[in-house]
């Protein structure tokens, strides 16, 4: 995307990874221990100053772009987040958060990344507050390269 | 209790082959095996009934199948609520695929046998509506044994009856986050009937646990509840404790209840934090976010992580409390519960806060038929807390009142969570303030390794010790964790563990929710669902 030559069609592409990873609109798989680590970012927490304050509220997912997924993975889950991956908005990202999502490890669970594509995985069981917010904050300089955008590529 | 034991004893200790087990409990075995022919099924209901009538045993506690390789038996526990005497009967079920709901005596049984159907290949013979597997994906396992009528609402007019339709809420969305998938049908702002299914983290606990390795139990345990990572561990180190009786220091007691009290003022500000959040009180919400994190930075003086951290070993904590840990508590529980007191005025004074929650009221007999315990039973107004009924380490010694509710609505649940919060600083203050002298270890017994201490490391050698802790024994042990009673049944034989299974209060909770909201309005009913406070992780283990 680092195009040496700037015209009107390079400045456009730019401007939109630029637009979306400021204003990044994520929904949260929960229900568990990750869950509440990341519930905290939306906490009056200092270290979390630059994070959304809604993260935590779930809208639509029909008006999302990145899903954030913790917690284990079985047949039933599985299903649910199959249908709500293709509810997102394209272009998609995913991001693992967790143990259990990244491997199935402690549980012996379904792997997140055996049947949708996996932009980040955070490690830890749970993951720091710090390393979740290095996370999103990679994500972010991730989406404002214009990188990742794997539905975007296949159309062209 | 001894003369409720004698009575019991004279009773049915004749007919029944019975065996006194632990301080304040007794087990029986019925002598039947299914199918009942006619003069075998009324014993059956007779003793069940009498054991409900004569002998006070109103709730039914847990419920769990045992096999033994191709037998199967029923482990039923009662608790008398009056006495804190719990009986334990055991009905051996043979190799049959059948056996009889008690649902129609004991409306908590449904909880417990629908589970027991998702896990094992067996099925209830009456009583049940469904019998789908909840806990597999949807089409995957499908097993209906016969067709039931659908349950139709008594009252239904007319003119609403156009409107209703089927919505599904849920799994992911506020306010079910994540916990379980609900279809409401409903007209007019009305709730007719309600559908619920869970099963989103069923990880198969139970079952691991008897693949791993004895010392990895621990690590499990600490991820039992996506609450707290106290109770659970802390029920499986005094099971173990109690059957080798090991002792366990003054200290390691003392900080033991000071964790409990903790974890428990977390949970219930978490709590707060939700509910005060999606009914859109965001300035309360954002104050019970900033005492929450006073909690999780003593977690982090503590064990360096606000989560899932070791904190009992065998006979004792896994390390002693670092310098200067207590006072910091003190000065956040004295800041915490002055915070609290002009919170929960502003709260009173608010007209919408109010009117929003003054709904779905329980009263104390349902919610004791459903099984209930806990918080959600307090706020029904029965005065039952495991803490003062049967105290154990220094709960005798400190004092602290149990706040109970009137009415068990939202509001009443809100209200004994506040409470209960400020009761539990005023135990951390006062155990803190006396602290026992001495170590926080013992280590002349067998489960004690040095290398429990660290963490990460690999436990293959050197743990010949944990051979000597099993025997042919079955137990059932219960603490009062801070969303009600958490069991655990433990039988094991020479050979290791045989059978372990968890009494989740949250599972009981999950069932209780549709007789509270039927017929209630929909808005409130979403509230409900958050201020039952359903561990998801726990209840679907």
């Amino acid at each position: 995307m680092e195009a040496s030559v700037i015209n009107s069609k390079s400045f456009l592409a730019r401007m939109k990874s630029w637009s979306r990873a400021e204003l990044m609109s994520p929904f949260i798989v929960g229900g568990n221990c990750c869950t509440r680590e990341l519930a905290r970012l939306s906490g009056p927490n200092p270290q979390a100053a630059n994070i959304r304050e809604d993260l935590i509220d779930n809208k639509a997912a029909g008006s999302c772009d990145v899903l954030i997924v913790s917690g284990v993975i079985n047949e039933k889950s599985q299903a649910y987040l199959r249908e709500l991956y293709e509810s997102l908005m394209e272009p998609r990202y995913v991001m693992a958060v967790g143990m259990c999502t990244a491997s199935g490890a402690l549980f012996e669970t379904i792997p997140l990344d055996s049947f949708l594509p996996v932009d980040i995985y955070i490690g830890g069981c749970p993951p720091t507050l710090e390393s979740l917010i290095a996370g999103i904050e990679k994500m972010r300089s991730m989406v404002r390269r214009g990188e990742g955008q794997r539905e975007i590529h296949a159309q062209a | 209790m001894h003369k409720l034991r004698d009575e019991l004893f004279k009773s049915f200790g004749t007919d029944f082959q019975s065996s006194f087990s632990s301080h304040g409990s007794l087990a029986f075995n019925l002598p039947l095996t299914f199918p009942l022919d006619r003069e075998e099924t009324t014993i059956y209901e007779d003793f069940f009934f009498r054991l409900k009538d004569d002998f006070g045993f109103i709730m039914l506690l847990d419920l769990t199948l045992e096999t033994d390789g191709s037998k199967k038996s029923l482990v039923y526990q009662f608790l008398n609520l009056e006495v804190y005497f719990r009986l334990q009967v055991r009905v051996d079920i043979g190799e049959g695929q059948f056996f009889a709901s008690l649902a129609s005596l004991y409306p908590s049984a449904q909880a417990f046998e629908e589970d027991i159907c998702q896990h094992e290949d067996i099925y209830i013979s009456n009583g049940l509506k469904s019998q789908q597997r909840v806990l597999l994906a949807q089409g995957k396992k499908k097993v209906k044994i016969k067709e039931l009528p659908k349950y139709e609402l008594p009252l239904r007019p007319e003119s609403e009856a156009s409107e209703k339709k089927w919505q599904r809420f849920g799994p992911y969305e506020s306010p079910f986050k994540g916990k379980a998938r609900a279809d409401f049908l409903h007209g007019n702002g009305k709730v007719f009937d309600i559908e619920m299914e869970r099963g989103l983290h069923f990880r198969n606990f139970e079952k691991q646990t008897l693949k791993k390795d004895f010392f990895h139990l621990t690590f499990l345990f600490e991820r039992l509840s996506l609450k707290d990572c106290v109770f659970a561990p802390l029920l499986w180190v005094e099971t173990m404790e109690e059957r080798l009786k090991i002792e366990v220091p003054d200290k390691a007691r003392a900080l033991r209840m000071v964790w409990m009290e903790l974890a428990r003022s977390e949970n219930h500000l978490l709590f707060l934090w939700e509910l005060t959040h999606d009914l859109g009180f965001f300035a309360e919400a954002s104050v019970f976010a900033e005492l929450l994190e006073q909690i999780y930075h003593l977690y982090n003086l503590y064990a360096g992580k606000t989560q899932n951290f070791p904190l009992f070993n065998f006979g004792g904590m896994v390390k002693a409390a670092p310098l200067g840990w207590g006072t910091e508590t003190l000065e956040a529980a004295k800041y915490i519960f002055k915070v609290l007191e002009d919170v929960d005025g502003e709260l009173h004074r608010n007209s919408r806060w109010m009117k929003e929650t003054q709904d779905f009221p329980m009263s104390a007999t349902t919610a004791i038929e459903l099984g209930i315990t806990g918080p959600n039973l307090r706020a029904c107004g029965v005065n039952f807390d495991s803490r003062k009924s049967r105290p154990r380490y220094f709960y005798d010694d400190v004092e602290f009142e149990v706040p109970l509710g009137i009415d068990g609505t939202t509001y009443d649940r809100f209200l004994v969570r506040l409470h209960e919060l400020k009761q539990s600083l005023r135990i951390i203050n006062q155990v803190l303030d006396h602290l026992p002298a001495g170590d926080y270890l013992n280590k002349n017994h067998v489960l004690y390794n040095p290398l429990l201490e660290k963490r990460g490391v690999d436990f293959e050698n050197g743990f010949s010790g944990a051979q000597e802790a099993f025997r042919k024994e079955e137990s059932f042990t219960m603490v009062e964790s801070s969303e009600g009673q958490l069991g655990l049944y433990l039988k094991t034989d020479e050979s290791g563990l045989k059978h372990l299974h968890i009494r989740s209060s949250s599972l009981v909770h999950f069932y209780s929710y549709p007789t509270l909201v039927r017929g209630g309005s929909i808005n409130g009913a979403l509230t409900a669902f958050q201020s039952l406070n359903i561990d998801p992780w726990e209840m679907d283990r």
